[in-house]
């Protein structure tokens, strides 16, 4: 395995009964990057991350972690992964203390220092039970667990699910600033696409179980456009245009989003008489919503005009 | 690993002090209810409280509640599935992580019930607290109950491990640990008891190590996990299966249940009916009641004689217990208090013991509590009999006994508990003395002795004065129920029964002829008849044949060993065959689902094995563990074919890739960097 891919899938599929929950996954993740694993609700995230930690075990297909074998992980490969759920859940009955001596049993290369650092981070009292801390807190008590170790990979399954905007904030940048190492793996899921457009550098995209971007975040914002074709009356029909994700019909203008808008696209619209076409920005969260929301038209006219007296 | 074991120790340390108050609470109420029998003197067998039915039973209970719930508990703490995962995703292996809690739990167990159970057997067993004889063995009923729990450790940890639906296959490691509870209630011995728990440990601990290594799934198991797992489901279901169709016969087919069986029985007068019954399968028993001359009773003006008429006018006919062929099916169970001793009678505030590893009485003050002395043929002593002293006293005293002889294997001596004496009323010298049996008139006059010998039977008046004699052959045999006394009216007239089986030795198989011989004070010489052997039939019961097609074939064939029979020359062939032909017939639906989900041929053929062993419930099991994987039709050859597989298993081909959209956005990794 090559040395500085870290997580490498080939075909990696899972079903639930009947229904592929992540299909024919092919993947890659360089070492040293902050990688986004993106997707809709069900689309296969938490799948993929249980797979990859021999957590849940394939259908099919194979896979490795830090070369090793995902569907049996040793404990030395464990030793080197961060993992932090997606439901922070932990020992109700146990104080902030007793949490950090349990995990530090287990880890020698342990970083009390770290791990004292982030709970002051987050105001975290080390006698307070976890059952009493709110979700923000055991969310940043979490962290700490999982960053101590000094991990040499951290896997975090949408780690910022369920907090308010202040706690999610703290966290992600608690996250960028205290782990962001050259040699040091982030693979996260998540639904929050301003913090993926802080952080990333990689983004994967999975649509309904099949993994369908694979690309530096760049790559990602740039290959997705919106491009404004306006006509003198109405819009003519459009014909088949690839890589097409949505069109918004106006009373005399199309608005086009899709992927990789070259010369082919262009002179497909041409061909329409249009009297204009502009390519205008798209945030990544817009570029987001496009690409795995619903497909084909969508009509922006919903009644005739007034007459005019 | 440490780490996990003192986590597993703190987090379910409460549980443990629950379970501790209860059964705290437990022990008290039996003390309470132990102190005011001795107050209100109901002595009864169980005045030894570690032998008593009651306390075994209880502790039993708890052992099983409390050990299932803490293993229960030690796995659904962590069920959630990302705390699961917390706990998985530790530097550990998953062998470790089994071990680390097993340890953890096995070690509370060990604290609470062991501990308080130890305490309370060693405050039985200092004397001044249990006015009843004490042997380190009798605390093998506890230390039976003790371990079960064990056993009900794992298949709670089983039961939370298990990826299945708790109305089906989950809970089924309960019903292997209760299967395991009711062999460990039939053992004879203790170290029978210790293996079927020791089994039962085996089985259910490899199930959950399994369990751990593929988070509760069969899949993903190792070999010797998935077997054991199939184990405990195939045993569960057999139990299940066996009640199922016990009630389905009972509420569907009673109308074919037409059994019919004929004995001897005696009434009060002296005379001998032949009863033959026949069941309609409706719980209604219809008797044909006929003399020795084959004429019928009269009838009343029902046509026949009702239940309270046939019980007021049937004579009370007990066993007389000889010693077995058999080492470890004739003597009592671990479990009885009758393996050990036998309460004589209470006499002057002394209660008195037969203790049969002393073979002498033994007395205990019931003010102090304490032992007083030891009585035996060499009389009364303060202290118990050396070694020496009563190896040779072993006979088995019958439970009818009422206490007024003790006899050793060559004699007979009247025991006066007042005096405290005991007097030589017969002397064997040329046969071994098998039973001594006690006959009282309304309960109280003593007499008559009946002594068995190995080649006669003597009865004896009290002043040891023979009566008359009877030749007799002991048995070499299965020997149940062969000799039997009836008791008659007036209350000082009797009857023995010995069936042939016992007189002469003859071979088993035919049903036996029976000789009774009459006797009684006034009779004058004792009278007796031979009778004829009883038609019986060979063909087993409809209910068991019926029963026997739920059960597996390898249960039926180890019946005559659950019995003590010689094997295998005692397997129920009938019921064997019946069983071999339902696990027969199931084999065609492994094999067919074992080629439509192509099974390696090894496991079809281990599959089909394992059906033939175990009929219905092993069927049942197979579907049970089987995670059936979905198909889906091959682009290439339009077979269904298995999802779980790389490449097509009719044509070979690649499963194809995700069909494009045309948005794909892809570049080779390393592009950007941080």
């Amino acid at each position: 395995m090559n040395k500085d891919i870290v997580i490498r899938t080939r075909g990696l599929t899972r079903y639930f009964g009947a229904k592929p929950a992540v299909y024919d996954l092919n993947l890659e993740v360089p070492r040293g990057c902050v990688f986004a694993y993106l997707g809709r609700n069900g689309s296969g995230k938490t799948t993929t991350i249980r797979m990859l930690l021999g957590l849940l075990q394939p259908t099919r297909g194979e896979g490795a972690i830090l070369g090793y074998d995902i569907r049996a992980l040793p404990p030395e490969a464990r030793a080197r992964i961060g993992y932090l759920t997606e439901d922070h859940q932990l020992y109700g009955w146990m104080t902030v203390r007793e949490c950090g001596a349990f995990q530090s049993q287990f880890y020698p290369q342990w970083k009390e220092k770290l791990f004292q650092g982030i709970l002051g981070h987050f105001g975290l009292k080390p006698e307070a039970r976890v059952k009493d801390l709110s979700r923000g807190e055991r969310a940043g008590l979490c962290l700490a667990l999982t960053l101590a170790p000094e991990p040499e990979l951290l896997i975090l399954d949408d780690p910022a699910v369920g907090l308010d905007p202040v706690a999610r904030r703290l966290l992600m940048e608690s996250m960028v600033q205290l782990t962001r190492r050259s040699d040091r793996t982030i693979f996260f899921s998540s639904h929050q696409l301003a913090d993926v457009e802080r952080v990333a550098d990689y983004v994967a995209v999975l649509d309904h179980s099949v993994l369908r971007a694979c690309c530096s975040l760049e790559t990602f914002r740039n290959g997705v456009q919106q491009v404004h074709v306006r006509f003198k009356g109405a819009p003519p029909p459009l014909p088949k245009i690839p890589g097409l994700l949505q069109v918004f019909r106006k009373a005399d203008e199309l608005r086009l989003i899709c992927v990789r808008y070259d010369g082919a696209t262009e002179q497909a619209l041409r061909a329409l008489s249009p009297t204009e076409i502009e390519q205008a920005p798209l945030s990544l969260e817009d570029a987001f919503i496009s690409y795995l929301g619903d497909r084909g038209e969508k009509s922006l006219i919903f009644s005739e005009p007034e007459a005019q007296p | 690993m440490k780490a996990l074991i003192r986590k597993e120790m703190r987090e379910n340390l409460k549980v443990t002090l629950v379970g501790l108050a209860v059964l705290l609470l437990l022990i008290l109420v039996t003390y309470r209810n132990y102190a005011w029998t001795l107050k209100n003197q109901f002595f009864a067998q169980d005045m030894q409280p570690l032998m008593g039915n009651g306390v075994v039973s209880m502790l039993s209970f708890f052992c099983a509640i409390f050990g299932g719930l803490l293993g229960w508990l030690q796995v659904w703490n962590e069920r959630h599935r990302d705390l699961w995962a917390f706990l998985i995703h530790r530097p550990l292996t998953r062998t470790q992580i089994f071990f680390g809690k097993t340890f953890a739990g096995l070690l509370l167990y060990l604290l609470m019930p062991g501990l308080p159970l130890l305490v309370c057997i060693l405050w039985v067993a200092i004397p001044g607290h249990v006015p009843a004889p004490f042997e380190w063995a009798m605390a093998l009923p506890i230390a039976a109950a003790f371990l079960g729990g064990i056993v009900y450790y794992f298949a709670g940890m089983l039961t939370g491990l298990r990826q299945a639906r708790w109305y089906a296959s989950r809970c089924l490691g309960l019903v292997m640990a209760i299967l395991v509870s009711i062999g460990v209630m039939n053992s004879f011995e203790f170290w029978h008891g210790l293996i079927c728990i020791a089994a039962g440990i085996v089985i259910l601990g490899t199930a959950v190590w399994g369990a751990f290594r593929s988070d509760g799934c069969y899949e993903g198991q190792p070999v010797s996990g998935k077997a054991a797992l199939t184990t405990v489901l195939g045993a569960g279901l057999a139990l299940i299966v066996f009640i199922v169709m016990l009630l389905a016969i009972e509420v569907a087919f009673r109308g074919i249940r037409g059994d019919e069986w004929s004995r001897y029985v005696m009434t009060k007068g002296g005379a001998i009916w032949n009863v033959t019954s026949k069941s309609d399968g409706r719980s209604n028993v219809r008797r044909l009641v006929v003399d020795l001359d084959h004429q019928p009773i009269p009838e009343g003006k029902t046509g026949g004689l009702d239940q309270s008429e046939w019980q007021r006018g049937e004579a009370t006919t007990s066993s007389i217990h000889l010693p077995s062929p058999y080492s470890w099916r004739g003597s009592e169970s671990f479990l009885r208090s009758y393996r050990f001793f036998t309460l004589w009678r209470v006499s002057s505030g002394t209660i008195w013991y037969y203790w049969r590893s002393q073979g002498c009485l033994v007395g205990y003050d019931l003010t102090t509590r304490r032992f007083v002395g030891s009585l035996g043929p060499n009389g009364f002593s303060q202290t118990l009999p050396s070694a020496a002293d009563n190896s040779h006293h072993s006979v088995e005293q019958s439970w009818l006994s009422s206490g007024h002889t003790l006899a050793t294997s060559n004699a007979v001596y009247e025991v006066n508990l007042d005096r405290r004496v005991a007097r030589r009323i017969f002397t064997s010298d040329s046969e071994r003395i098998l039973a001594v049996m006690d006959l009282e008139k309304n309960g109280a006059d003593w007499i008559y002795t009946l002594i068995v010998g190995e080649h006669s039977i003597v009865l004896l008046d009290p002043q040891g004065t023979l009566v008359w004699k009877q030749p007799f052959q002991a048995p070499s045999g299965w020997f149940e129920d062969r000799l039997k006394l009836s008791s008659l009216e007036p209350a000082d007239q009797y009857a023995i029964w010995a069936s042939e089986i016992v007189r002469t030795n003859s071979p088993a198989g035919a049903s036996p002829p029976v000789l009774v011989t009459w006797f009684g004070s006034g009779q004058g010489a004792p009278q007796s008849v031979e009778l004829p052997a009883l038609a019986q039939s060979h063909e087993w019961p409809t209910l068991q044949k019926l029963l026997s097609a739920s059960v597996p074939p390898v249960f039926v064939a180890m019946t005559p060993l659950l019995d003590g029979h010689p094997w295998p020359s005692t397997i129920p062939k009938e019921l064997l065959r019946i069983s071999l032909i339902v696990a027969l017939a199931c084999v065609p639906v492994v094999w067919w689902l074992g080629r439509r989900y192509h099974f390696s041929f090894v496991a079809q053929v281990s599959w089909v094995g394992f059906i033939v062993l175990t009929g219905i419930p092993g069927l049942l099991a197979f579907l049970s563990v089987q995670e059936w994987p979905a198909r889906e039709s091959c682009p290439q050859c339009r077979k269904p074919r298995l999802v779980d597989r790389e490449h097509c298993e009719h044509c070979g081909a690649e499963f194809p890739p995700p069909e494009k959209t045309g948005t794909e956005i892809f570049e080779p990794a390393g592009t950007a960097q941080a």
